[in-house]
């Protein structure tokens, strides 16, 4: 790989970085995994970047090896992650701290119990703002099954228990 | 039920994801992690450098010295590998299956030819993405092989020219695997599995007439496919450079043969197909322990040394090593530092070409 592309490349990493790790978070509801995951990904696009950088779309190459990295980990495990308390250092305002941390852990607990293609359906489309087709590329399915998949997954999130209006401050 | 609409979603989402505060961004561990992938794309022809300027401080040579033919992996299992086309029930985007001793294996492309994914007894292997995996424009080369492999298996697929009819590749062992171009997505593929480990000896193409090209690949990789008759260079092996760099050895050494060339350095290996046309050309080699930087490069025939200038100002110098036709070079960037500017010179040490580094950053 020349040195250019390298460049390109750690630029590249260095502000996609953030935003990937949260992706991470929100498909894994894990922050440890969420960085290995972003890594992964960035490591299998240096790994083929003249090819990547050639197809004109690298956000979306690192996105969909995440989400398919995800779901073959999961495929793999076949075990029923459980959220657990986040690391304090991960929130941002001590003043806040309280009330952000139920929130998160409520939702994540939501979301955490969907299945992993509705989860990441719900990630990509809420989080992300991508639209269905574009969902639909990244998770290599149709348009139609994105739309029932986050049918499916608002259906399981208006009816959780995690979510429920008492618990919420 | 708080969740009563798509925007309270999105709102509660914002608020969880963007709390997240990540570490800072593992560039270092990031690009030795994907430089230790293998992968099968050609880049074919080197990218070429411009024109002239600066002085040199000398830095130890690199010397160089043939040191034999390139080794050849031995292998102790005995394998039965099969291989075979898409079933009539087969799984959407298979493009072959076949077995490694009694357990199958199959490979699949996604539906726009992005990606590449191989399935070993049951587990997924690396899924391999990025831009559209077509025929190479060079209709001499009859296939590109892209893929990935692990511990276990070496997984490999690609899009066949027109007048391609079967490929077919000798494993050690005798073993001979017949791959038929599979139609899907509108090309032409072929793919096939074999155990890690187990040597493959060379490829050959053929039309429905005859043998349209051979290859000897350089591990696992088919660099450079050969003409019916030629031969290609006999296999032989050279130190671009060795060193010492904060009490970490270093080399870079040239396998070059019927593949092409290869340039191993840590972490990393390049190759260039034998037909390339090479210029005056760097890129990153792969990350040594402790965090320098091994550079590495061609170089045209006029050139005698190669200087890169580091931002403290010191320099780095290497000699640039003939393997009978091409030139190659390579230096190490240490820990901390990057380079500002690369300049070629000839002996007589008239600047040849320059490329800046100025952008040059790993990160590190």
């Amino acid at each position: 790989m020349d040195s250019r592309a390298e460049a390109e490349f750690t630029e590249f990493m260095h502000a996609r970085w953030p935003r990937l790790v949260r992706l991470g978070y929100g498909l894994t509801g894990d922050p440890g995994l969420a960085e290995d995951l972003a890594q992964t990904a960035l490591a299998r696009a240096f790994a083929s970047w003249p090819r990547v950088r050639r197809a004109g779309d690298p956000d979306a190459y690192v996105r969909r090896i995440m989400v398919n990295a995800n779901i073959s980990r999961f495929r793999k495990r076949r075990v029923r992650e459980q959220v657990m308390d986040l690391p304090l250092e991960t929130l941002p305002h001590p003043v806040d701290a309280t009330r952000q941390h139920d929130d998160r852990s409520a939702l994540m607990a939501a979301l955490t119990s969907l299945p992993q293609g509705q989860r990441a359906v719900v990630v990509l489309r809420y989080w992300m703002d991508m639209t269905e087709a574009e969902v639909a590329a990244t998770l290599g399915c149709s348009v139609g099954n994105v739309k029932s998949q986050a049918s499916r997954a608002l259906a399981k999130l208006r009816l959780s228990s995690d979510l429920a209006e008492g618990k919420l401050p | 039920m708080t969740i009563d609409d798509e925007r309270e979603l999105r709102r509660r989402l914002d608020s969880v994801l963007e709390a997240i505060t990540p570490s800072p961004a593992p560039v270092a561990a990031t690009l030795r992690r994907g430089g230790t992938i293998r992968t099968w794309r050609r880049v074919g022809v080197a990218v070429g450098l411009a024109a002239a300027v600066g002085i040199a401080l000398a830095a130890p040579g690199l010397v160089h010295q043939i040191v034999g033919r390139a080794p050849i992996t031995q292998h102790e299992h005995k394998w039965v590998v099969t291989v075979y086309p898409p079933g009539p029930h087969h799984p959407t985007g298979e493009v072959a299956w076949g077995t490694i001793n009694g357990k199958r294996w199959q490979i699949t492309v996604s539906s726009a030819g992005q990606c590449v994914q191989g399935r070993f007894n049951g587990q997924d292997g690396d899924l391999d993405c990025g831009g559209p995996i077509t025929a190479s424009q060079d209709r001499s080369v009859p296939v590109i092989f892209t893929g990935t492999s692990d511990s276990r298996v070496t997984f490999q697929a690609g899009v066949v020219q027109p007048d391609v009819a079967r490929i077919v590749v000798s494993l050690a062992g005798g073993r001979k695997l017949t791959l038929q171009p599979y139609p899907l997505y509108g090309q032409r593929w072929v793919a096939f599995a074999v155990p890690a480990g187990l040597p493959i000896l060379n490829g050959t193409a053929y039309s429905t007439k005859s043998e349209l090209a051979h290859s000897v690949p350089y591990g696992d990789d088919f660099v450079t496919w050969l003409r019916p008759g030629e031969h290609g260079r006999a296999p032989a092996t050279y130190v671009i450079g060795s060193g010492v760099v904060d009490g970490v050895s270093w080399s870079a050494v040239l396998h070059v043969g019927p593949w092409g060339y290869c340039l191993d350095t840590p972490g990393s290996t390049y190759c260039l197909g034998a037909q390339s046309s090479l210029d005056n050309t760097y890129r990153a080699g792969g990350l040594i322990a402790g965090g320098s930087l091994l550079v590495n490069g061609e170089a045209t025939a006029s050139v005698a040394y190669v200087v890169g200038t580091l931002t403290d100002g010191r320099t780095v110098r290497a000699t640039v090593v003939g393997v009978g036709g091409p030139r190659f070079w390579a230096w190490v960037v240490p820990s901390g530092q990057r380079l500002r500017r690369v300049v070629f010179y000839t002996a007589s040490g008239r600047q040849v070409a320059v490329q800046s580094g100025a952008k040059y950053n790993l990160g590190i």
